[in-house]
C-alpha cells in the first residue's frame, strides 16, 4: 500500500511538473527553449526513479542519515563535489571574473583551499568519531544535551541561510530561463526536494548529487573546449583579447576590487577557508562511507573535481569578457558596457548562447537548475538530521528513541523544512541575498568550526567552554554581518555602516576560540574533570578507528 | 578483555605512539605548507599586487595566474601524497596494531 502511494505521488509529481512547465512556457515565452525543458525533465524523471529505488533501501535511521555507511569513496567524492559546486559558484564566480578579472581567481583559490586542510586535520577523525551529524563529534565526551542543542542550533542556522540563497536563486533562474512564475518555481523546488529526501534519504540525495556533478562538469568541460577553440586554443590570445576589450584594461590581471582593503580580504579568506569545515551538509557526507580510508579517498576525488571546476569557471569567465562583452545583443538596450541582460550573474549563460547556440544554452540552463535542486536536497537532509537525530533522538529522548518514531520525525522534519524553505524563498523575493552566503560561511567558520577543531584536538575543552565559545562566535558573526555595509546600508537603508567589513570571520572566529579557551580553563566543575579524562579514549578512537561505527550490511 | 584494558594496552603500545607521531607530523607539516603558501598569496594580493603582474618571459601568463594555478594544483598533489601515505603505510600500522591487541 505504502509503495503504491509512493509510486502514485511520484508519477503525479512528474506529470505535474511537466505540465506546469509546458503551461508556463506557452504563456510567457514566444520561443521556448525545448532543449532546456527536455534535459531538465529528463533529470527530474531519472532522479525520481532513483528516489523510488532508494526508498526501498531506506529502512532504518542509519539508512536515512548516512546511507548505512555504504557509499564508496569514489561515489562520495563525486557527491561531495556535487554538494560544493553550487549554482552560486557557476554563475557567481564566472560573473566575478567577467566583471573584475583576477579577483574571481583570488576568490576561487580561497574558496577551495579549505579542502586540503579538511583532509589533513579533520576527515578521518570525523569518520572515526561520528555517526550521523557534526554534533556527534562535539558531544562525544561533552555534555550530550547542552553541546548538542548548541551544535544543532548553529547547524540549523547555517542550513537556513544557505537555503534562502538557493531558493531565491532558483526562483530567479527559472523565471528567467523558463519563464515560469517565481512563486511556482520556488514551490516546485520545495516539493522536489521534499520528495528526494523524505522517500530516498541519503541514498537518493547522494545519487542526485553524483548525477548533477557529472552533468555540471561535462557541461563545463564542453563549454571550455568551445571557448578555447574560439581563441585557437591559446590562453595567451584569450587573455590578450580580454585585456583589450575590458573597460579596466590590463588592471584585470591583478587584484582590482577584492583587496581594496587588506583586512576585509583577510576576513573573507578566513571565512572561506575555514567555513567549509563547519558546513553541516558537507561534513555529514563523511559519515556515508564505510571507514577512514574511504573518507580520505573521497576528499581526494572531491578536491580534484572541485579544483578542476573552479579553474574551468575562471577560464569561462575570462572568455566571456571578450566574447559576451563585445556583442550588443547580450546587453540591455544593446548598450555594450551597460547592464547585462538578466543581471550580471548571467555572463556564463550568454557565453553558452554565443558559443553553442540554443542547444548549449538549454543544456547549461537545465544543469544550473538541477544543481540548485541537488544542493537544496543536501541542505534539507542536513537540517532534518539536526532536528531528528540531535534534537529529537538525543536531547528529547535522551538517546533512546524508538527507531520508527525517529524515522517518522526525520521525514516530517523534512516536510517542515520544505515548507519553511518555500516561505523564506517567497519572503526574500527580489532581495539582494548575496550577503547570506558570507553569513552562512562566517557562522560556519565562527561557531561550528572552532568547536569541532577544539573538541578533536584539545584535551582541555569542557562543555561550558564549547557552548559559550560557539555561542560567542555565532552571535558575534550574526551581529557583525547585521551592522556591515552589505546589510546595514544596502538592505536596511542606513547611511553609514556601524562595522566597516562585509565579512565577520576575522573577528568572530578568534573570539570563539578565545572564549572557548578561557571558559574551559576556568571551568573547575567535577563534570569538567570527567570530560578531560575522557579525551584519551576519544583520541585513540579518532586515530585508529577502534570502536568506530561500521557500515550496515544489507 | 574489557574495553578499558584494551585502551590501556593501546595507549602504551609503541606502535600506537609511532603511528600517531608520524601521521600527525606529516599532517601538520602539510597543513603548515598549504597555509603558509596561501598566506603569502593573500599578502601579495593585499599589499604588493605589483608582484602578481610580472610576466615571466617564455611563460605566457602573469605570476598572479601562475601562483593561483600552482596553489590549486600543488595543494591537490599534497593531498594525494597524504592519501598515499595514510592509506598505505599508516593504515598497515593501524591494522597490525589492532590485530596484535586483538580488539
Amino acid at each position: 500500500m505504502k509503495r503504491l502511494l509512493q509510486t502514485g505521488v511520484m508519477l503525479a509529481l512528474c506529470s505535474a511538473s511537466a505540465m506546469a512547465f509546458a503551461d508556463a512556457v506557452a504563456a510567457h515565452k514566444p520561443q521556448p527553449n525545448y532543449t532546456a525543458i527536455g534535459i531538465f525533465l529528463a533529470f527530474v524523471v531519472s532522479t525520481i526513479a532513483i528516489t523510488y529505488w532508494a526508498a526501498g533501501k531506506t529502512r532504518s535511521a542509519a539508512d536515512f542519515y548516512s546511507a548505512g555507511g555504504g557509499i564508496s569513496g569514489m561515489q562520495n567524492g563525486f557527491a561531495i563535489a556535487g554538494d560544493y559546486m553550487s549554482a552560486a559558484v557557476l554563475l557567481g564566480v564566472s560573473s566575478m571574473v567577467f566583471s573584475t578579472g583576477f579577483d574571481g581567481m583570488i576568490y576561487s583559490v580561497s574558496a577551495i583551499l579549505g579542502w586540503p586542510l579538511i583532509m589533513f586535520l579533520i576527515a578521518e577523525r570525523l569518520r572515526n568519531l561520528g555517526r550521523f551529524t557534526l554534533a556527534d563529534i562535539i558531544a562525544y565526551r561533552l555534555d550530550p544535551i547542552g553541546t548538542r542543542l548548541f551544535s544543532a542550533f548553529s547547524s540549523f542556522v547555517v542550513v537556513c541561510f544557505y537555503l534562502i540563497v538557493q531558493m531565491v536563486g532558483a526562483g530567479q533562474l527559472i523565471n528567467l530561463l523558463f519563464g515560469l512564475d517565481y512563486e511556482i518555481a520556488v514551490i516546485c523546488v520545495g516539493v522536489l526536494m521534499v520528495v528526494y529526501v523524505t522517500f530516498g534519504g541519503m541514498v537518493a540525495t547522494t545519487w542526485v548529487q553524483i548525477i548533477k556533478a557529472v552533468l555540471l562538469l561535462s557541461g563545463g568541460i564542453l563549454l571550455t573546449i568551445l571557448a578555447l577553440e574560439h581563441f585557437g586554443f591559446s590562453i595567451e590570445e584569450m587573455l590578450n583579447t580580454a585585456v583589450a576589450s575590458h573597460q579596466s584594461g590590463a588592471q584585470i590581471l591583478g587584484p582590482l576590487k577584492i583587496a581594496s582593503d587588506p583586512l576585509s580580504m583577510i576576513s573573507l579568506s578566513l571565512g572561506l577557508v575555514f567555513g567549509i569545515a563547519g558546513l553541516p551538509h558537507i561534513m555529514m557526507r563523511f559519515f556515508t562511507v564505510p571507514d577512514a580510508k574511504a573518507a580520505r579517498k573521497s576528499v581526494l576525488v572531491a578536491y580534484g573535481l572541485i579544483g578542476l571546476f573552479f579553474i574551468l569557471v575562471c577560464v569561462l569567465g575570462t572568455a566571456a569578457i571578450s566574447i559576451v562583452g563585445q556583442q550588443p545583443q547580450f546587453f540591455e538596450q544593446g548598450v555594450i558596457g551597460g547592464p547585462l541582460l538578466g543581471g550580471v550573474n548571467m555572463a556564463i549563460m550568454h557565453l553558452a548562447q554565443a558559443l553553442g547556440g540554443d542547444l548549449m544554452f538549454g543544456f547549461l540552463a537545465a544543469v544550473a537548475f538541477a544543481t540548485i535542486l541537488a544542493v537544496v536536497a543536501g541542505l534539507a537532509l542536513a537540517g532534518a538530521s539536526a532536528i531528528s537525530h540531535d534534537l529529537y533522538a538525543n536531547v528529547l529522548c535522551k538517546g533512546t528513541p524508538s527507531p520508527e518514531t525517529e524515522m517518522r520525525v526525520s521525514r516530517w522534519a523534512t516536510v517542515g523544512l520544505g515548507i519553511v524553505a518555500v516561505i523564506l524563498g517567497i519572503a526574500f523575493k527580489g532581495q539582494n541575498v548575496a550577503f547570506l552566503v558570507a553569513l552562512a560561511f562566517g557562522i560556519a567558520a565562527s561557531s561550528n568550526f572552532p568547536i569541532l577543531l577544539l573538541a578533536m584536538y584539545w584535551k582541555g575543552l569542557t562543555s561550558k567552554g564549547a557552548i559559550s565559545g560557539g555561542l560567542a562566535g555565532l552571535i558575534s558573526a550574526l551581529v557583525l554581518v547585521l551592522l556591515s555595509p552589505g546589510v546595514w546600508v544596502k538592505v536596511l537603508g542606513h547611511s553609514q555602516a556601524l562595522f566597516p567589513y562585509d565579512y565577520p570571520a576575522l573577528f568572530s572566529m578568534p573570539l570563539a576560540f578565545v572564549t572557548a579557551w578561557v571558559v574551559s580553563l576556568l571551568d573547575r566543575s567535577s563534570r569538567s574533570a570527567v570530560e578531560r579524562a575522557a579525551f584519551e579514549q576519544q583520541c585513540i578512537r579518532a586515530e585508529t578507528g577502534w570502536g568506530a561505527d561500521k557500515a550496515v550490511q544489507h | 578483555m574489557s574495553s578499558s584494558d584494551a585502551l590501556n594496552i593501546l595507549r602504551k603500545h609503541p606502535r600506537y605512539q609511532a603511528l600517531v607521531q608520524r601521521r600527525n607530523r606529516l599532517a601538520f607539516s602539510l597543513t603548515f605548507i598549504v597555509l603558509g603558501c596561501y598566506s603569502l598569496f593573500v599578502s601579495a594580493v593585499s599589499w604588493r599586487p605589483d608582484l602578481l603582474l610580472i610576466e615571466p618571459a617564455g611563460f605566457g601568463l602573469t605570476t598572479g595566474i601562475w601562483s593561483a594555478l600552482l596553489l590549486i594544483i600543488g595543494s591537490w598533489l599534497l593531498t594525494a601524497l597524504y592519501v598515499v601515505r595514510a592509506n598505505g603505510a599508516f593504515d598497515h600500522m593501524t591494522h597490525a596494531l589492532l590485530t596484535e591487541v586483538n580488539v
